[in-house]
């Protein structure tokens, strides 16, 4: 029995020796992770500790019991936190931090989102009628030995935030709210619409060196066509309202919007309800470019 | 706020400015405005910085707005809203919806 007490005493004692940082530092068997994405403006953040498989080949309904609100993770309970209010899989998320659950049952597994975010694994808990609940569909995929959330996909108006341990995998569809809305009624669109003569700030008295940008409404935005953009991606553009008379372009990929090109902006001057011209300013509030209306 | 009896008195002159020639017109335009500026709040991300108070104090002292577009944007901004007879909290809403 000495012979095995000895040893631990004494690594025991080599341990009260080592500076505290290194002491404080711990090998744990789920380690924490984070992972987080912004989306037009909207921060996701999910933080977790991350089981390991570890040779154990059936996870749910064994190590996780049918039945059981689990936390998909470890020790403290993983948090979802977003910075606005959002959609998961169709159902309302108010902006906040919330401890994550899930019902694991062999046919049906529901999420659960409880406005108590700090929380420790056990005891488990019930869910409560504040807890938001997320019905969720699953995936069955080839092992991944640690349990990890990410985002496998991000789109302009949201993001697929995942997670998976073992075979199971579960996306979440997300949707965040646009941070400036595209859309543009019919009459205040009528102020803007028509052909422009745009012109180069290097290009000024050349009127040979104009291209045509003509904006129209449509689909409930207003649209711009130029026939000689300085990119393709500029050939057809959403003008984005940003401000009175102001308006950011909108880059498009599939008659959706994929970039907002906020760094530089289109300010429209209106006499009597009608907008005679534009310029274009950049980040610096300098004058890169002007229009003036053709018709 | 702008903070009472502020002044455009720390605001670096156009003299230390030869290596940035380009930042000079929103250096002019803070030492027309400095009241202005000094109720404005810069959105470059500067505002975390120590001693940081407002878009005044980007063109104090070591001036980052000598390098940065966005805190010379706001200052030029600033001056022409002005000048079209806006108010300082137009000017506020104009330059986050811009910048923010």
């Amino acid at each position: 029995m000495a012979v095995r007490v000895l040893p631990r005493v004494a690594i025991a004692c080599a341990f009260m020796l080592l500076p505290p940082a290194l002491a404080g530092a711990q090998i744990r068997a789920s380690e924490h992770g984070v992972t987080a994405q912004t989306v037009d403006g909207t921060t996701i953040t999910v933080e977790y500790y991350r089981p390991k498989m570890r040779a154990r080949d059936s996870l749910y309904g064994r190590v996780v019991r049918w039945g059981e609100v689990w936390t998909p993770g470890a020790n403290w309970a993983t948090t979802f936190d977003v910075d606005h209010d959002v959609t998961m899989n169709g159902v309302a998320v108010p902006k906040g931090k919330y401890s994550v659950w899930i019902e694991v049952k062999p046919d049906q597994w529901t999420l659960y989102l409880n406005p108590k975010s700090r929380a420790f694994h056990l005891p488990e808990p019930k869910p409560a009628d504040d807890w938001i609940r997320i019905p969720v569909t699953r995936e069955t995929r080839a092992p991944m030995e640690v349990l990890s959330w990410w985002f496998p996909e991000v789109r302009p108006d949201g993001a697929t935030l995942a997670f998976q341990w073992g075979r199971e995998y579960v996306p979440l569809r997300l949707t965040v709210p646009a941070s400036h809305p595209i859309a543009l009624a019919a009459d205040v669109a009528r102020r803007y619409t028509g052909a422009y003569a745009f012109t180069w700030k290097e290009d000024e008295g050349k009127p040979e060196k104009a291209s045509s940008f003509e904006l129209y409404h449509e689909g409930g935005a207003l649209r711009a066509r130029w026939d000689k953009p300085p990119f393709p991606e500029f050939g057809n553009l959403i003008m984005v309202p940003s401000g009175e008379h102001w308006f950011w372009p909108a880059m498009l990929e599939k008659g959706e919007v994929f970039d907002v090109a906020n760094d530089i902006v289109f300010e429209f001057a209106v006499t009597d309800g009608r907008a005679t011209g534009f310029e274009v300013r950049d980040t610096k509030d300098e004058v890169i470019a002007k229009g003036t209306r053709k018709d | 706020m702008p903070r009472p009896g502020i002044d455009a008195s720390r605001v670096l002159p156009d003299a230390s400015l030869a290596e940035y020639s380009g930042a000079i017109p929103a250096f002019q335009a803070v030492r027309e405005i400095p009241q202005i500026v000094d109720g404005i709040r810069c959105q470059c991300g500067c505002a975390k910085l120590p001693g940081f108070y407002s878009l005044l104090s980007c063109y104090e002292g070591e001036a980052m707005a000598r390098f940065c577009d966005i805190c010379q944007g706001e200052a030029r901004l600033a001056l022409r809203l002005h000048r079209a007879g806006k108010t300082l909290d137009e000017i506020r809403d104009a330059i986050d919806v811009r910048y923010g």
